[in-house]
Formats: structure tokens, sequence, C-alpha cells
């Protein structure tokens, strides 16, 4: 086949959001780019809250107007509530945050390049296809229904795309293939690169509730279209609780997949029990009405040794996936659109596609990913430190930067430095108030290898 | 400020939403031996010491024979104090 031009510049394997964005930023720019898509949208997804950094992806996609009319629950912040011990917060001293949960609101900080002081939650099934329709409208290929099975990177010229419909297996070529295919991790797979991550084997068990009262958990009436994240008194365990629409409201619980192999009970059991141990929570449930069966995530935590090669990128959850603790995942994949469309766009423009090609995209993605996983790791390994860092006015706005998904522009931002430091002081230290307060994590969470 | 007007601060601001409701304390009472305060307390006394007296604690400083009574914490304080202070 040589000699001829490949079908596309490139081919995006995965219409999820990172898949979608970047066929967008392509398109809007000119380059002939293909989206295959294995379902037909909309199909359910979790992930279905986002952070203020993707505000900047929308604008500069030209989506922003379109988020707005679809009219998704606007996201000004997020509350973290404890278990137990609230007897202790009986009072609010004056002007002091004296409670039992810790919270944010975007609003408190301004983040250059984001002109609203709320982000969404979403119901994925709509705004992944939303998202799709858009990359469309711009010029995208987009073929639903089509499960990539390989890529062929042998020939000289161009990567061959192979899929099968029916008995006939077919394909499409292009100068470079992107893998958006979420954790499904289709080309970290087939080259060899994906790696298990050793410290966090988190699970996942999660549906919807219509008619569930937000107020059983909200201490405040301004609050009851934040994120809650409840922690539950079992190691590295949590339930979130994600506005869907006005009376429908998304909650899973994610804990360790040991917790879940130790109990031998079935999912249903596993997860109304843990939502016991939140009586206010489980009481508001059984008053409401569960519109889906449970649906479970495992193979959660991995990473990649390399994710880029010779004509090939890798974005989003098909980079990597450590934990959904702070709403990242639709975050990163939409800045991994971002940041990757740079250097495919500048390759196309020189006509190189080696490994080499992708290096900004590569060393920045890596750089936000692993300041992510240190915030995720010192949450896990000390908690209240967590808390302390955002009730503490030295450190809060610096927290507040990070959760709004601004990770990408420092090696080590100094506030998750100083988190470091505490916990190793604290490691250290038999005698500090909170060292019987340390999470099942080992130090060497902080040395991933990746 | 003296020691036993801060001690009495700390006392007042404890007793009123720290510890359980009911539980009287003196300047010696063992808060941590009986365990009166809990990890997510010690920020709370650490927001009231930085907001009310102006005096930052280094987390670090944060060990059981400097949290163990409300007396130990006031010569933490105070010490912090004198090392803080801009003379």
């Amino acid at each position: 086949m040589g000699g001829s031009e490949p079908d596309f510049d490139v081919a995006i394997v995965g219409g999820g959001p990172a898949g979608a964005g970047l066929g967008a930023y392509l398109a809007k720019a000119g380059a002939r780019c293909v989206i295959l898509e294995r379902e037909l949208f909309p199909r359910p997804h979790v992930g279905e809250s986002l952070v203020p950094s993707s505000t900047r992806v929308f604008n500069e996609i030209d989506f922003l107007g379109k988020m707005e009319r679809a009219k998704f629950p606007r996201k000004y912040g997020a509350v973290w509530t404890a278990t137990g011990s609230s007897q202790i917060f009986r009072h609010t001293w004056d002007g002091l945050a004296v409670r039992s949960h810790a919270d944010i609101r975007f609003a408190e900080r301004a983040q250059p390049g984001v002109d609203r002081p709320y982000t969404y939650h979403v119901d994925r099934g709509e705004f992944d296809l939303l998202l799709l329709q858009h990359a469309h409208a711009l010029g995208a290929a987009v073929y639903e229904g089509v499960k990539v099975d390989s890529v062929d990177f042998s020939p000289r010229d161009r990567a061959e795309v192979r899929f099968s419909m029916g008995r006939r297996e077919l394909g499409v070529s292009a100068k470079i293939v992107v893998d958006a295919s979420g954790r499904r991790t289709l080309l970290g797979n087939q080259m060899g690169w994906k790696v298990r991550d050793p410290v966090f084997d988190q699970y996942a068990l999660h549906t919807w509730f219509e008619g569930f009262d937000r107020r059983a958990a909200a201490e405040n009436a301004q609050q009851l279209d934040y994120i809650y994240i409840h922690f539950l008194p079992i190691t590295n365990s949590w339930v979130w609780q994600i506005p869907i629409t006005e009376t429908v409201t998304s909650v899973g619980v994610v804990t360790q997949k040991k917790h879940f192999a130790k109990v031998r009970r079935t999912r249903e059991e596993f997860y109304w029990e843990c939502l016991a141990s939140r009586p206010e929570l489980l009481d508001a449930l059984k008053k409401s009405e569960q519109l889906r069966p449970l649906t479970e995530e495992g193979d959660y935590s991995y990473a990649m040794t390399q994710i880029c090669g010779d004509r090939l990128v890798l974005i989003g959850d098909a980079a990597r996936f450590v934990d959904p603790i702070f709403s990242t995942g639709v975050s990163i994949a939409l800045n991994a659109a971002r940041l990757s469309s740079h250097d495919i766009l500048r390759a196309l423009e020189a006509g190189t596609f080696t490994r080499d090609a992708f290096r900004d995209y590569e060393t920045v993605i890596r750089r936000g990913t692993k300041n992510w996983y240190e915030l995720i790791s010192c949450y896990y390994r000390l908690n209240v430190l967590f808390t302390a860092f955002i009730l503490d006015p030295r450190y809060r706005l610096d927290m507040l930067k990070l959760l709004q998904g601004d990770v990408y522009d420092e090696e080590t931002p100094p506030v998750l430095e100083k988190m470091k430091e505490i916990v190793g002081q604290v490691e250290r230290n038999p005698r500090h108030v909170w060292h019987q307060n340390l999470g099942d994590l080992t130090s060497n969470a902080f040395k991933p290898a990746f | 400020m003296t020691s036993s007007d801060l001690v009495e601060r700390l006392r007042v601001f404890l007793m009123d939403g720290v510890v359980d409701e009911g539980v009287v304390l003196d300047a010696a009472t063992p808060l941590i031996a009986r365990n009166l305060i809990d990890s997510l307390s010690v920020v709370v006394i650490l927001n009231f010491i930085h907001a009310e007296l102006g005096v930052e604690i280094p987390l670090d400083e944060l060990t059981e024979d400097n949290l163990q009574t409300l007396s130990t914490i006031s010569d933490l304080v105070l010490r912090l104090k004198t090392a803080q202070s801009p003379s």
C-alpha cells in the first residue's frame, strides 16, 4: 500500500472525553482525523464530576456554550465529611470553621483562563455524546460501534488500525494513532507498557438514586449541589455523592479491593454494609429509589512505562489511572487532549512522527499526574493532614489550586512538598499526635516508578 | 498575655465545643491520655490559636508532650509567640 497517502492524519481509538476532546482540537486546526468508538453513544460511564480546569478546554474548543445549554448541574465546590466523633464539633466558634466538614468553594481562588466560579456534574452518557457530536461538527470523522482490535506499526510510512465488522477484517491507516480507549488500555496492553500500581488497589460500586434528600449530609443549604466525599471508617474507603439532575444523585462506594474480597458478600450486601456506617446517608438512601443495578469498577490503578512511541500517543485513562478521589478523570483526559494536540499538530507540520515529537506532552502530563498522585497519596496516608491544610489559611489557596485542577505548571508545588515533609515528620516521630492516624499506604507511595 | 490568661482562654474554647459536653478541664487535665481530644480536634485547636492569638504552630510541634495538657499547650504557644514576635 506504499505510495498513497494514509487515510487520515490521526486515528483516535475511543470517543470519550479524551478522544473527542482531541478530535475537536485537531479538526478545529484543520487536521484530518477519525475517532473510532466501540460503543453506540449515549452509554453510561463512571466519572461524573469535573474540576474547573476543564473550562479552559471547553473554551478553547468552543464547547462552553453547549455545556451551558445542556443545563448540567453547576458544581461550585466540594465538601469532605468525617465519620464518628462529630460530638467534638458541637459549636461554631466565632468565625472559625470548627466543624466535621472541610469544604472548598472554587470562587475563593481566581483561576487564570477560567471565567466562571463553577464547573459541572454530568450524566456521562449525555456529556460524552455532546462532546463527540461537537468533534464531529468541527470536522472529525466519527465511526461508532467499531471495536479496534490492534494497530500495526510495522509499515514504514503509516500505522494501520485494524477492526472487524461481522466477518470482515477492515482497517484505516493514519500517520499517528492516539489511544484514548480508557481503562481498556488497548495499546498499552499491546505494547506491553502497562504496570499495575502496587500501592493503590481500589474498587468501586456505584449507582443512581431518584429522590435522595441531599440535605441529609449537608450542613449548609448553599452546598446542596457540591460534590460530597464521605469518609468511611474502613481504610482508604469513602462514598461519593454527585448531583446528576435536580432529583437524581450518583452514589458510589470506593474501597480497597481486599476489603471486598475478604467479606465474601454479594456486591449488594457489601455496598449497603459500607453505607450503613454512615446512618444519616443510609436513612436518606433507603427513602429514595435506586434507578440502576450496581455497576462495579475494578482494575483500578495502573501506569504505563511509556505513554508515547513512534506514531503513537496515549491520553486520558488509557495512559494512567490512579484513584477517583478528586474528580480528576475528565479533567486529565481533556488536558491530555489539549497538551497532546500541540505536539501532534507540530509533528504533522514537520512530518516527523518519532517518540521524540511528543516529548513536551509526555513531560507536562507526567508532571501533572505525578502531582495528583502525590496529593492522593498524602490524602490516604494521613487524612487529617488534608483536612488541616484545607482549614489552614496558610495552605488553603494553594490546596484549592490543586483541587481546581491546576497541577501542570510546577514541577512540585510547594504546598505538596510541605505536606510530604509533614507526613515524613509524623512517620518518624511516634510521639506525634497524628502518628496513630497514619493510613495503610507506605511512604514509598511517594516514589512512583513511572 | 500571661500563662494563666492563656490557659483560661484555651480552657473555655475547648470546653465550649471541642471536648465532650460535661467534661470539666483544668490546666493539668491529661487531654491525650484520657482521649479527650482526637486528631481532628487538634486541627481545630491549631486554627483557634492561629486566628485568635496570632501564633502559628508548626505541624511538627504537635507532639504528645506539647499537647498533653492545657498548661503544656500554653507553654508551647508562649514559646512560639516569643520566637515569632518581630523584636
